[in-house]
């Protein structure tokens, strides 16, 4: 799986908190232009963390080992000066708070014109001219009014759809996307969804979106990587993953969604996995189909069909 | 249907921002029969949480009343009020601030007990069962709630409310702040403890697929109004306001 050229290839990547905790293990993740890759897990399965990694924000994590190729360089080695001019021009990013990641009381357009002047020559009159395009773009009507108000004056969907018009101000070519619609209404929420997929199908924009909204999968995903205990456990195309969960930590979330049909969500037992070992698997202790030596085994991706993998040896096997 | 836990009749709760009077709830009636799981679906500034504070006397309404297992208590204050919240209580979205962070998960169900007259001696006791009961080790007991994960602290939240056996539970976004396994491992011991204790619930959600999944029946509010209401496969399948429609059609089907 090493030979693919991407636009966003991520191979063997292990990283650990600054206090030594490792928190990411061996994640491989291959992203083309235009292609959405969601990332599923339970809160505190490194998902966020591998978003954090990627851009290599300061002090939050440190990567031990691997390669984060963003066309072809390598975002690892990177100097910081060079790292500063890909993080919002080549990779954006929208986190899951929107007004925690606006300035609460600044003008969205003074924010906006920030942010084009840090990557490039631009008048204020300009800057204002491209986000009032893109907010309306966004369906915001009265582009002008918003970009006088600041983001304490508007609502929790307007001001993600500010951050999300931000972030794509720069024509990024990777958005990093860390549950976006989380925080907002399933009204908005669907609004949200439509507009990040017209985003990629307007400007062929590849997403890496975190999420753990199964919904919001089925209606975007291209890809979909299952992580577990700080490894992606399980890897492939929506469909296969969605209809043909092969790892018993995808089975059991899938069980665990409700459905508007009625049926009963079906609860994982045991407590998340807070200890993220090195060796082995994490999901065993709460696994139905766990044998003695699963907890010692050395990890590798079992491919089960085209590039659907899991991590689980009971990977394709009936149950 | 059987004998009412819970009937509120034409309630009314208007707030005055600067000098524009806000109507978050107008005229509204429901009705929780014993045992039933009833659901309120609607998104957020629908007047859903205001409703469920005028029902659980957290705050006062402007007119209707609230009538809980036979009793108005829309009027009752002091000592009868406080004998009254025995019978019903609330959890909510935020488990963390719902605890005063200074006390140990112990100490404020003990305040619980202690407030409905549980027998001191035994309070120690009784909370160690209730912990279990919430599939919570006693240890937990001496943890303070910033210690504790999300589920584990809306687990303690929940024994908290049931120390007093009430016969209504009011859930207001209970499990909208956890992730899908945390939330089916919620529903599930709120299933559980529904059947042992013989508990209704009033189910308040954002997310339509999660009510149905629970209740039986349901209540679609908006713009502080119940614009629609019945059974809840009946509300979902043949859905006749389309405010309902719009709601069911933005729940992004998994598959």
């Amino acid at each position: 799986m090493e030979e693919h050229r991407g636009l966003l290839d991520i191979h063997h990547l292990s990283a650990r908190y600054p206090c030594g905790t490792a928190v990411l293990h061996d994640v491989s993740l291959h992203m083309h232009s235009g292609e959405i890759v969601c990332v599923i897990g339970e809160s505190g399965c490194g998902k966020s963390t591998l978003l954090r990694a990627i851009l290599r924000m300061p002090g939050k994590v440190d990567i031990t080992k691997g390669q984060i190729l963003y066309r072809g360089t390598d975002l690892c080695t990177l100097s910081s000066s060079r790292l500063r001019q890909i993080r919002g021009a080549g990779i954006g990013m929208i986190f899951q708070e929107p007004g925690a990641s606006l300035d609460p009381i600044r003008r969205i357009g003074t924010q906006f014109y920030e942010t084009l002047r840090a990557h490039g020559h631009i008048t204020r009159a300009q800057a204002e001219q491209t986000a009032c395009a893109l907010l309306l773009r966004l369906e915001l009507s009265d582009p002008q009014r918003i970009l006088k108000s600041c983001p304490v004056q508007l609502s929790g969907g307007m001001n993600q759809r500010v951050a999300i018009a931000l972030a794509m101000a720069l024509h990024p070519d990777v958005l990093l996307a860390d549950e976006p619609t989380s925080a907002l209404d399933v009204l908005v929420q669907a609004q949200i969804v439509n507009e990040l997929l017209r985003l990629r199908n307007e400007f062929g924009t590849g997403i890496l979106l975190v999420t753990h909204n199964m919904g919001v999968v089925a209606k975007m995903a291209d890809k979909v990587a299952v992580m577990y205990g700080g490894r992606i456990v399980e890897y492939g195309y929506r469909d296969s993953i969605l209809t043909t969960p092969s790892h018993p930590y995808t089975k059991a979330l899938m069980e665990a969604i409700p459905r508007l049909d009625g049926t009963p969500p079906r609860g994982l037992p045991g407590r998340a996995c807070r200890k993220f070992p090195q060796e082995g698997c994490a999901f065993a202790p709460r696994c139905p189909h766990a044998q003695p030596d699963c907890l010692s085994r050395t990890m590798g991706p079992i491919p089960i069909y085209g590039e659907h993998w899991t991590l689980c040896r009971l990977g394709g096997a009936p149950r | 249907m059987n004998k009412p836990v819970l009937t509120v009749s034409h309630l009314s709760r208007t707030f005055l921002t600067g000098s524009r009077p806000v109507p978050a709830v107008c005229d509204v009636s429901l009705t929780v029969g014993s045992r039933e799981s009833v659901g309120l679906v609607g998104e957020s500034g629908c007047g859903k949480s205001t409703l469920a504070r005028l029902i659980t006397r957290l705050d006062s309404p402007d007119a209707g009343t609230v009538t809980l297992c036979g009793q108005d208590i829309t009027r009752l204050s002091g000592a009868s009020l406080r004998r009254a919240y025995r019978d019903i209580k609330m959890i909510f979205q935020e488990p963390r601030a719902s605890f005063d962070p200074r006390l140990t998960l112990g100490t404020s169900i003990r305040v619980a007990l202690h407030a409905a007259g549980f027998p001191r001696a035994k309070q120690t006791e009784e909370t160690a069962h209730l912990l279990r009961e919430v599939g919570l080790e006693s240890s937990y007991a001496d943890a303070q709630p910033g210690d504790v994960s999300g589920g584990e602290c809306q687990r303690a939240a929940i024994a908290r409310a049931v120390a007093t056996r009430p016969r209504l539970l009011v859930c207001d976004e209970a499990t909208s702040a956890l992730d899908v396994s945390v939330q089916a491992q919620i529903m599930e011991l709120l299933r559980t403890l529904g059947q042992t204790h013989g508990m209704s619930f009033l189910f308040i959600s954002h997310d339509l697929a999660l009510v149905s999944s629970f209740c039986t029946r349901l209540y679609v509010m908006r713009g502080g109004k119940i614009v629609e209401h019945g059974a809840t496969g009946h509300v979902i399948r043949a859905p006749r306001n389309p405010y309902t429609r719009e709601l069911i059609s933005s729940v992004l089907p998994v598959c």
